[in-house]
């Protein structure tokens, strides 16, 4: 159970908030995108602007993310 | 090639790839290396635009050609133009022989990510050279790059350019021409001993397998195939050597993951892994990062409610400015083509001649012309908006409400561009990576307003539809019924989009995943090119398509020209003369004469007879038959419906000497029974039809080479002028009711 309280969907970042990525649970198409965007393990996120999308920055990029992605990536806030 | 001098070959031309992550400047690299002297052209079987130009060497010897590949974040292609991008590096698939160098261009402000594809393509096996770009945003941005050690961690030689500015272009150029033959870097991330066996083997089995290919497949290309499930390389790979190699793929990706590997993700992590310990050792931090202009100007553009408040503005301010700028030149070339044919008339003997060029050039292709200036306008908001990167930010707002048509925000692009042509704008769709959301987006993409309605609007518009003040002055009555009609198309494309995800293309759809790109500012180079080459195109087509069209028009509308009318008429004429009239009454009464004369070759012509024998079907929108035929014969471009009625009108004799355009005339329209052809309501219903239509051969031409089937253009078509026609129809009659 602890595990589970830090460790949540990219959704649930509030704006400035950082975390590493944990996992990408999406189909392979999808994970492939994610991670050649930069979405791997270990990988810095920071939430910019919450939302449906929300804006995040990856590895010093910008990047938009529709709902369903921000669901799939679990974070683990530091 | 010279035959004369045998012994001399001609100097063998080396090809140099420009390839990079989109938004990195590679196009202005590009014309700056090339000094604007492209030939562009497409990539062979796809629309994919292949530019290509020559370095501006001093040694004549070695000519070098330079090839501008489409963007790519990754060789694991997905769309149509990546897949482009590993066929052109590899030179196969009839794209091109293998590039002698690439020249990696690197957004030096955001080095992490672009060095991703970089150490792909180390891994290509062609020489390489990095031109590492923007260093004036990287400094500006607080981070000092070491490129002698960058140059040292990648193996290969690293220019810092600035290609805004024209900064480091001659470094590039000797580097590009030093590297040539220079050996290849064999500094690249080392994988997992479970990928790297799989790869291997996989590379046996192919050689093995005979997949047909000329050369061994690729260390990159077999990880290309085997780490990305569904994707271009895969299927290509499948297709040739057959179901085994799916089934032996499968079992290869089964092996990684009982090793603990994620397929999908191990290709990126390994690479992130060794780029992020590059970036260690090249990448000091000198200041800390400031708060960037981009992030300051994106916390109001991505707002959801402020930014689309400034989204909707931007484009209010866009098509009152349409309208607003483009009005005194518009009025400049109508008369300088009134007065053109006013010339002629004087110069050429009346006859078939006199008519065919008077009537069916110079009003024809002089209507069409008018509305260069309203294209050039729209087209340089949209070329600003692009090249500033608030495309994207417009995708990101607009994903919400994507969402309404099934599709996600990177649909919103295409579906933009396609307000100044759909052309460009289905072309555009190669960035959407599913093949549904795609088609989809294709299909609804000719419904939005392009800039060859505008010449429709705007005419009919401009001359029936009252100039009042709304809204306190802001926005004109007109101005806003252009924006309806704007908007008609786009509200239409909702429902048919949602059909569409419904049936014949049906499926789940793809969560929004877009860079968004620093802003910049507009380079007013790159911004008028783009104006140039549609300005050009719209001329062309106005010099060719639509100047054959109106001839055949002219000539359908001016045959078989009687010789009974004329003996008929000249008796009348001497009746008249005969009648005592006073000289001003007879003036009229010749002038009437005249005008009956040519009212009556024209419905006796070919085009009057066809344009007779439709008319059932139009009226009930509230057309005549010569609307009626206008619209039947600007099948190959909406433009030409102006051009038509600019000659059908002509003919007619409805205009008088001294010609004051085509709006003029339109209002002199009249049915037999001499009510006025046109009111609000006829008016509306035309522009609400050619709105919805689908006239336009390039685009229904576009869909079928894009989509590689007849199926859905012919689909488009069909649904388009169905919808066009019940759309008229519907608003002829409530119109005609209400207003």
């Amino acid at each position: 159970m602890e595990k589970e309280a830090v460790q949540d969907r990219l959704s649930s970042l509030k704006t400035g908030e950082a975390a590493a990525v944990v996992s990408v649970k999406a189909a392979q198409t999808a994970a492939k995108r994610l991670a050649d965007m930069g979405f791997v393990r270990g990988a810095v996120v920071e939430m910019i602007r919450p939302g449906k999308p929300c804006l995040v920055r990856i590895s010093g990029t910008c990047v938009g993310l529709g709902v369903e992605h921000q669901r799939n990536i679990v974070v683990h806030r530091p | 090639m010279s035959a004369s001098i045998p012994v001399q070959t001609a100097p063998r031309v080396r090809s140099v790839v420009l390839i990079g992550n989109p938004n990195t400047g590679k196009s202005t690299l590009f014309n700056a290396l090339t000094g604007y002297r492209q030939r562009i052209g497409n990539y062979p079987g796809t629309t994919v635009e292949r530019r290509a130009g020559f370095i501006r060497t001093e040694d004549k010897a070695t000519p070098i050609e330079v090839i501008d590949l489409p963007g790519a974040y990754s060789l694991a292609a997905r769309a149509a133009d990546e897949a482009i991008v590993l066929d052109a590096l590899l030179g196969r698939a009839g794209v091109d022989r293998r590039p002698d160098l690439i020249v990696s261009v690197v957004d030096a402000a955001n080095l992490g990510r672009n060095l991703f594809l970089s150490t792909q393509l180390l891994e290509l096996g062609v020489p390489l050279v990095v031109a590492l770009n923007m260093m004036d945003l990287a400094e500006a941005s607080g981070v000092r790059i070491d490129t002698a050690a960058l140059a040292a961690e990648l193996g290969v030689v690293v220019v810092p350019v600035v290609a805004t500015k024209q900064i480091g272009i001659e470094t590039l150029e000797k580097a590009i021409l030093d590297s040539l033959d220079a050996p290849c870097s064999d500094h690249c991330p080392s994988f997992p001993d479970c990928v790297c066996a799989e790869l291997d083997g996989l590379r046996n089995s192919l050689a093995d397998g005979g997949a047909g290919e000329h050369h061994r497949a690729s260390r990159i290309e077999a990880m290309q195939t085997l780490l990305d499930p569904g994707g271009y390389h895969e299927s290509r790979l499948v297709k040739r050597c057959g179901r085994g190699l799916a089934e032996e793929l499968a079992e290869r990706r089964r092996r990684i993951a009982s090793a603990g590997e994620s397929v999908a993700e191990v290709e990126a992590r390994v690479r992130y892994t060794w780029i992020d310990r590059v970036l260690h050792r090249v990448v000091t931090r000198v200041r800390p990062r400031p708060r960037s202009k981009s992030e300051a100007a994106d916390r109001l553009f991505t707002h959801r409610v402020f930014g689309l408040a400034v989204f909707l503005l931007m484009m209010g301010i866009c098509f009152q400015s349409v309208y607003a700028w483009a009005a005194p030149v518009m009025d400049a070339i109508d008369g300088f083509f009134g007065a053109l044919g006013g010339f002629l008339a004087d110069v050429i003997p009346a006859g078939a001649v006199q008519s065919l060029v008077v009537n069916g050039v110079a009003a024809g292709v002089g209507a069409v012309l008018t509305f260069l200036p309203q294209i050039l306008i729209l087209f340089l908001f949209l070329a600003i908006l692009e090249d500033c990167g608030y495309m994207a930010r417009a995708a990101f707002l607009m994903d919400r409400w994507m969402g309404l048509f099934g599709l996600n925000g990177k649909s919103f692009i295409p579906l933009l561009s396609s307000f100044a042509c759909a052309v460009p704008g289905i072309l555009s769709t190669r960035t959407i990576e599913d093949r549904r959301d795609r088609f989809v987006t294709i299909l609804i993409a000719p419904l939005m307003s392009c800039s060859a309605r505008l010449p429709v609007y705007v005419l009919l518009i401009g001359a029936f539809i009252p100039a009042t003040p709304l809204l306190g002055g802001l926005i004109g009555l007109q101005a806003a019924t252009l924006l309806a009609m704007y908007l008609v198309g786009a509200a239409v494309a909702v429902p048919v989009a949602l059909i569409l995800k419904r049936t014949v293309l049906k499926g789940p759809s793809q969560s929004f995943l877009m860079e968004l790109p620093t802003y910049k500012w507009p380079s007013p180079r790159i911004v008028f090119f783009r104006m140039y080459e549609q300005g050009k195109a719209f001329c062309i087509s106005a010099g060719t398509l639509i100047f054959a069209v109106a001839i055949v028009i002219w000539a359908l509308g001016y045959y078989p020209h009687p010789a009974a009318i004329a003996a008929v008429r000249q008796a009348e004429r001497e009746a008249a003369a005969r009648a005592g009239h006073s000289d001003k009454a007879l003036d009229a009464r010749l002038a009437e004469i005249n005008r009956d004369e040519a009212g009556e070759y024209l419905r006796q012509s070919f085009l009057g007879r066809m344009g007779q024998w439709i008319e059932p079907a139009v009226k009930p929108l509230g057309w005549d038959w010569r609307i009626g035929t206008a619209a039947i014969a600007s099948f190959p471009a909406r433009e030409v419906v102006v051009a038509t009625m600019g000659t059908i009108y002509n003919l007619g004799g409805g205009q008088d000497e001294t010609s004051a355009g085509l709006r003029a005339t339109l209002h002199a329209a009249t049915w037999p029974d001499g009510r006025p052809v046109y009111n609000v309501a006829v008016v509306l219903s035309i522009i609400v039809f050619f709105a919805l239509c689908c006239q336009c051969a390039a685009t229904l031409a576009t869909i079928k080479r894009e989509t590689k089937s007849w199926t859905w253009p012919l689909l488009t078509f069909t649904y388009m002028t169905a919808l066009a026609y019940v759309g008229a129809l519907a608003t002829y009659q409530i119109a005609i009711r209400w207003v």
